[in-house]
C-alpha cells in the first residue's frame, strides 16, 4: 500500500514537471518540424549575437513563430543575472523589446 | 572503539578531500567549472548546475564546491566498504577500496566542479543499491524497500548530465531487487526519461552543442581516439584496478546490467571527445569488477594486489597531475575590477571561455570597436581590430593580455594621496 503511494506521488511529480515542460516545448515545436523555421531561427540568432557582441549562451530561445523568434537574453554574471526579453524580426533581423 | 576508529578514518579522509580541493584550486577556475557555477544552460540538464548556482552570492563560492565535490568523492569510499562488508577478509575488502580511493581519476579529479564525478558516484550508488544483502539491515536495504527513492536517484542522475543516461541498466537491476512490478519499474526508469526528453526540447542551445561534440568526437581517427580511450582507461583504474576491474566486468560470473552499463559507458567514452575528466567515469565500473572478483572467490593476492596499486597510482598521477598554473582570466580581471565602474560591460577581443565571465563583475560582450564608446573595459586576447579610439583610455601595466581601463574610471577609482 504505501509503495504504491510512493510510486503515484512520483509519478505526479513527474506529470506536474512534464506539463510545465510540455508548455515550454510547445512554442519551440517549429525548430523541430520545420527546417525553415529552424534554419531562420539560426540565421536570425547567429546574425544578431555576432552583431551585437552578444554571447550565443547568454540567448535562450523561448518561442518562435513565422515572423520572429522571442528570446530571453540573460547575461551570466556572478551573482544576479541581468535578464531582458527580446524579440528578433526574421525578416530583417531588427530587434525589439517584448511588450 | 569502533565508532572512534570510523570517525578517525573518516578525519583523514576529509583532510585529503581538503588537500585535493586546494590541489584543483591553484590551476584557478577552467571553463568548464566556470561554466556550471554560472548556471549557463548547456550542454548538461539543469540540476547541478541550479544547486551550484544557488551559491553564486558567496564570495567562496568556487572553493566551497571544490571542497564539497572533493569530500564527495573520497567519502564515498564508505560506500565501497559497505558493499563489501560480507566478505571475510580484510584485506579483500581494502584492495576493493583502493579501486575507488587509489584511482588516479578520483584523486586528480576530486575537487574539479565537473559532472563527472558526480555521476561516478551516482553509478557508485547504484552498484551499492544492487549488492546483494545478507540481513535486512542497514542503508542500503532500507532504500531498497522504498523503490521511490531509486527512482529519484535515477531522475537526479540523469537531470544532472546526459551520459548519466548509460546507467539505465543497473538502474533497472537495483529496482528489480527491490521487488518492483514492471509496471512500477517502467514508472520509476521511463518516467524521468521522457521527462528528460522534454526538458532537452526546451533547450535547443544543449541539443545544437551535443550535435557539434558528436561531430567532433565522430570526426577524430580511430588511432587518436583508441589511444585517448586508453589514457582514460589507464588513469580510472591507475592501471592495476583498470585491469583487474575489466576482468572482473567481463569474465567473472556474468552480470549482465553490470557488463552493459559498462559497455555503454566505455563505448561513450571512446566516441566522445574524451575530455581529461571522463576518466573518473570507469572508476565506478573497476570497482564493480573487484567486487565481483573478491566476492566469487577467496583471491590470494589481495595485498600484492593493493601495494602495486599503491604504486601505479603515485606514478600515475605524477604525469596526470592538474594544472597549477591559473589562466590570464583572474589576474586580468582582478585588475580592472579594482578600476573599472561595475556598471559599464567589458569587450573582449578573440576567443575566450567562460572563465572571463566568471571572474568578471561586469557584464561581458564580443569586442566591436563601435561598443567601446559605452564599456568600462577592453581586453585584447586576440589583436582589437580595428582598433578603438584609444584617447581617453588608459592601457593597464602588468597585465598577462592586452587591457584597457577608461581615464575617468581610473582617475574616479584611485585613492586620494595625503
Amino acid at each position: 500500500m504505501r509503495r504504491r503511494l510512493q510510486s503515484r506521488l512520483f509519478l505526479m511529480v513527474l506529470l506536474v514537471t512534464g506539463a510545465v515542460f510540455c508548455r515550454q516545448a510547445w512554442n519551440l515545436l517549429p525548430l523541430f518540424w520545420d527546417s525553415n523555421a529552424r534554419d531562420a531561427a539560426k540565421a536570425a540568432v547567429t546574425a544578431v549575437a555576432g552583431r551585437e557582441g552578444w554571447l550565443l549562451s547568454d540567448m535562450l530561445v523561448n518561442e518562435v513563430t513565422p515572423h520572429d523568434v522571442r528570446l530571453t537574453l540573460r547575461r551570466h554574471v556572478r551573482g544576479t543575472d541581468p535578464e531582458s526579453c527580446r524579440l528578433i524580426a526574421l525578416a530583417d533581423f531588427s530587434i525589439r523589446t517584448c511588450e | 572503539m569502533r565508532i572512534r576508529k570510523e570517525w578517525t578514518i573518516a578525519g583523514s579522509l576529509e583532510l585529503l578531500a581538503v588537500a585535493l580541493a586546494n590541489w584543483q584550486a591553484l590551476g584557478g577556475i577552467r571553463t568548464d567549472e566556470a561554466k556550471y557555477l554560472l548556471n549557463i544552460p548547456y550542454p548538461h540538464p539543469p540540476l547541478a548546475r541550479w544547486i551550484f548556482s544557488l551559491t553564486e552570492a558567496f564570495p567562496f563560492q568556487e572553493m566551497f564546491w571544490r571542497l564539497l565535490l572533493s569530500t564527495l568523492v573520497v567519502q564515498a569510499v564508505w560506500i565501497v566498504w559497505d558493499m563489501t562488508r560480507k566478505f571475510h577478509l580484510a584485506e579483500d575488502r581494502i584492495m576493493v577500496c583502493a579501486g575507488w580511493l587509489l584511482s588516479s581519476a578520483a584523486l586528480t579529479q576530486a575537487g574539479a566542479i565537473t559532472m563527472a564525478q558526480i555521476m561516478a558516484v551516482q553509478t557508485l550508488a547504484f552498484l551499492w543499491l544492487r549488492t546483494p544483502l545478507e540481513a535486512d539491515t542497514g542503508l542500503a536495504s532500507a532504500i531498497r524497500r522504498r523503490p521511490a527513492l531509486i527512482g529519484l536517484l535515477w531522475t537526479a542522475t540523469l537531470f544532472t548530465s546526459y551520459p548519466g543516461a548509460l546507467l539505465f541498466p543497473i538502474a533497472w537491476d537495483a529496482l528489480r531487487r527491490s521487488g518492483c512490478s514492471w509496471k512500477e519499474m517502467a514508472a520509476y526508469l521511463a518516467g524521468p526519461a521522457v521527462l528528460l526528453a522534454l526538458y532537452t526540447m526546451t533547450n535547443p542551445l544543449a541539443l545544437a552543442i551535443m550535435l557539434v561534440h558528436r561531430n567532433e568526437g565522430l570526426g577524430t581517427g580511430i588511432a587518436a581516439k583508441s589511444a585517448g580511450f586508453i589514457r582514460l582507461w589507464l588513469v580510472g583504474g591507475s592501471g592495476v584496478a583498470s585491469v583487474a576491474g575489466t576482468w572482473g566486468i567481463i569474465a567473472v560470473k556474468r552480470d549482465w546490467p553490470l557488463l552493459f552499463s559498462s559497455l555503454l559507458v566505455f563505448a561513450f567514452v571512446l566516441f566522445s571527445i574524451t575530455p581529461w575528466y571522463y576518466s573518473i567515469l570507469f572508476a565506478p565500473f573497476f570497482v564493480g569488477g573487484l567486487w565481483k572478483i573478491f566476492h566469487h572467490r577467496r583471491h590470494p593476492g589481495a595485498f600484492p594486489l593493493s601495494v602495486c596499486m599503491i604504486f601505479a597510482c603515485g606514478l600515475i598521477v605524477w604525469f596526470v597531475q592538474p594544472s597549477r598554473t591559473p589562466g590570464p582570466a583572474r589576474e586580468t580581471m582582478l585588475a580592472i575590477s579594482g578600476l573599472a565602474p561595475e556598471s559599464g560591460e567589458v569587450l573582449i577581443s578573440g576567443p575566450f571561455g567562460h572563465e572571463w565571465q566568471y571572474e568578471s563583475r561586469n557584464v561581458i560582450r564580443r569586442y566591436r570597436s563601435e561598443f567601446a564608446k559605452d564599456a568600462a573595459a577592453v581586453v585584447c586576447l586576440n589583436p582589437c581590430e580595428p582598433m578603438f579610439d584609444t584617447s581617453g583610455w588608459k592601457r593597464l601595466p602588468g597585465t598577462p593580455v592586452e587591457t584597457w581601463v577608461r581615464k575617468r574610471s581610473i582617475d574616479r577609482n584611485t585613492p586620494d594621496t595625503i
